[in-house]
């Protein structure tokens, strides 16, 4: 059972809503049109068209004196302006249809009527102000960002790729091996060890390695501390190592990351996106400023060279 | 970061350039540094796609401007933001919306002009309506009458009938009214502008409640529950406080001479403080506890415990 309160002020309210008083057609109105129809121009008029039928008036003279003016100064006769089909007056012409609809509105003496209304107006108020704003604001919404209905409704993942399942079982076969908040050095041999190392502290087996292609021992020691920082030469000498890891030293990677995709032969093949993504590698894109570009040209794995003038200068050329 | 001029001295050129497109194209999709590649894969394996639905995959925006069109201009008819519609555009002459104000100032504007003739017609065609210029001028049968008006009024005659009088005075008021147009250009225009948008707003909620299904005659009469509902929404009514909007017509109809009306408005206003006291956890002791005092006596149901004995006895040994 929901539990719900009523303030104070709700309960203080509530018996004379409950028995009809407390909401009436708005003071400001009733007291003008009052005002009106007792002004010395208009309160006769009222009489006449009120005593139109006892003083035998026919249908044409009554329907005269209602729309007197409507189409000139309709206040000048209270008729109701001309133009408007779906609104008729009868003989306590327009002020008679304002006091009119305003009591209907009310519920003409029960409140409840007046608030089921209340109700429904404002669930079609707030449901169409929905749909009006919304387009509205499609408009400039995203301005020219839009790259197609596939990438807004899979959050930009087909900006990668279009080949959605494909692409998620390469993701899938990789385990942990890409560190999502390290993207600026994917591919790159320390990006690819400080993973590994995040995940499974360092592997004795690699470090041999490391030393004997020429990889200074302190560097290699130092490599477990996410902060490192190495030269470049000695990433190349890091790549060159990592060419010969292979068999049961590099399944033990695999296998601590928790990698099971097919055809990776040795540590190097991790820095390979063609290997990586064996399944999709062909439908991988990126978003350039000339538009979705292929990373691949064919399936045999040869680069989009165009990228080099496509992509952002920045990732192409080390920024002084 | 690794640029590809640095990557490619360091892996095959090729495999870098792949890398560094690969890192951008990964880095667009929102927040995906903060996932872990399990997490990532995950999501994009079931992503769905507009496969085989060409005429959406062709869409150069996502929203067509014939689309966005269509609802501004066939739903946004209100008088709120963008046109959209509030509460007041549906029943907004009960709160005296628009007329309200407009019928104030139509009696201001007549004490600005000299409308003594047209009054004379309208007091004259009154008269004639209630016959008392009227007389039997031959018995019959069938009988004959005169209505005829004094000299010194509008229209001052004998006329065969009360009608024929009155339409000879229709005539007298709408060239006394060509007048007064003349003569007060800028009252009669105000006049007309205001008599149009009462008219403009009546023709509009018509309008509008057929469409949200407003119909006053179906209405359930007492629906008591109906009020209850609104007496629980009052403080969230009281949010709505745009031009237009809930605040403004609940205030508009509520009758401050009485303590119900301000305990309404009271109500809304109260609504409105919530958000302000319960965001920084001010607490009021407004709402009073709805749990009964005493609590209700529990019922006697049947027995559904085991005793101790019972339990025994099923134990299988």
């Amino acid at each position: 059972m929901t539990t719900s309160y009523l303030t104070a002020l709700q309960l203080d309210a509530s018996p004379g809503l409950l028995q009809n008083t407390g909401l009436a057609a708005n003071l400001e109105l009733t007291t003008a049109i009052s005002a009106y129809n007792n002004t010395a121009l208009i309160s006769p008029y009222l009489v006449t068209l009120a005593n139109a039928n006892v003083a035998g008036l026919s249908n044409a003279t009554i329907s005269t004196l209602e729309s007197l003016a409507s189409n000139s100064c309709p206040a000048l006769a209270d008729s109701l302006p001309t133009g408007y089909a779906t609104l008729s007056v009868g003989t306590t012409l327009f002020t008679g249809l304002l006091s009119s609809t305003a009591a209907s509105y009310m519920g003409s003496g029960d409140l409840t009527k007046f608030v089921q209304a209340l109700n429904q107006a404002q669930s079609y108020a707030d449901q169409t102000s929905i749909f009006i704003n919304t387009a509205v604001n499609s408009q400039t919404y995203l301005a020219d960002t839009f790259t197609g209905m596939n990438d807004m409704i899979t959050g930009g993942i087909t900006q990668v790729n279009l080949a959605t399942e494909a692409f998620g079982t390469d993701l899938t076969n990789l385990g942990q091996l890409i560190n999502l908040n390290a993207l600026d050095d994917f591919g790159s041999p320390l990006g690819l060890i400080q993973q590994i190392y995040s995940v499974t502290g360092a592997i004795p087996s690699v470090s041999i390695l490391f030393v004997a292609v020429g990889i200074p021992v302190d560097v290699v020691l130092n490599l477990t501390n996410p902060a490192v920082s190495v030269t470049d030469s000695i990433q190349r000498l890091m790549y060159t190592a990592m060419t010969q890891i292979t068999g049961q030293a590099l399944n033990q990677i695999l296998s601590v990351m928790g990698v099971t995709t097919a055809g990776i032969t040795t540590m190097a093949d991790l820095l390979n996106p063609v290997k990586l993504f064996p399944n999709s590698f062909e439908s991988l894109t990126v978003t350039t400023k000339f538009g979705n570009r292929g990373i691949y040209v064919n399936s045999s794995g040869s680069v989009n060279q165009n990228l080099l003038t496509q992509l952002p200068q920045y990732v192409v050329r080390t920024i002084a | 970061m690794i640029a590809y001029d640095r990557l490619s001295q360091i892996v095959p050129a090729d495999q870098a350039l792949a890398c560094k497109a690969l890192s951008v194209s990964l880095q667009q999709i929102s927040g995906i540094s903060t996932l872990q590649l399990p997490e990532l894969a995950a999501a994009v394996t079931p992503q769905q796609t507009t496969y085989d639905l060409p005429l959406i995959s062709a869409l150069t925006v996502a929203v067509p401007e014939s689309v966005a069109n269509y609802f501004t201009s066939t739903l946004a008819v209100g008088t709120g933001s963008s046109n959209s519609i509030v509460v007041c555009d549906l029943l907004g002459t009960a709160g005296g919306y628009v007329s309200g104000p407009a019928m104030a100032n139509t009696v201001t504007t007549f004490s600005t002009m000299d409308l003594d003739v047209l009054t004379e017609i309208y007091y004259t065609m009154s008269q004639v309506a209630s016959g008392i210029w009227t007389t039997e001028t031959d018995p019959g049968p069938p009988p004959v009458y005169s209505t005829d008006i004094p000299l010194g009024y509008p229209g001052a005659g004998s006329y065969p009938t009360q009608d024929d009088a009155i339409q000879a005075l229709i005539v007298l008021a709408q060239a006394e009214i060509s007048s007064l147009i003349l003569i007060y250009p800028t009252q009669t225009t105000n006049l007309t502008v205001d008599w149009d948008n009462m008219a403009s707003q009546l023709s509009l909620e018509k309008s509008l409640q057929a469409q949200a299904g407003i119909q006053f005659a179906n209405l359930q009469p007492n629906s008591t529950s109906s009020m209850y509902g609104f007496i629980f929404g009052l403080p969230s009514y009281g949010r709505d406080t745009q031009v237009g909007g809930v605040t403004q017509l609940v205030e508009s109809v509520a009758d401050y001479t009485n303590f119900t009306g301000q305990a309404v408005i009271a109500c809304l206003r109260e609504g409105r403080n919530q958000p302000y006291l319960q965001g920084i956890g001010i607490a009021t002791n407004a709402p009073i506890p709805a749990d009964a005092n005493p609590p209700p006596p529990t019922a006697n149901l049947i027995p559904s415990t085991y005793t101790a004995q019972q339990a025994a006895n099923l134990i299988v040994v």
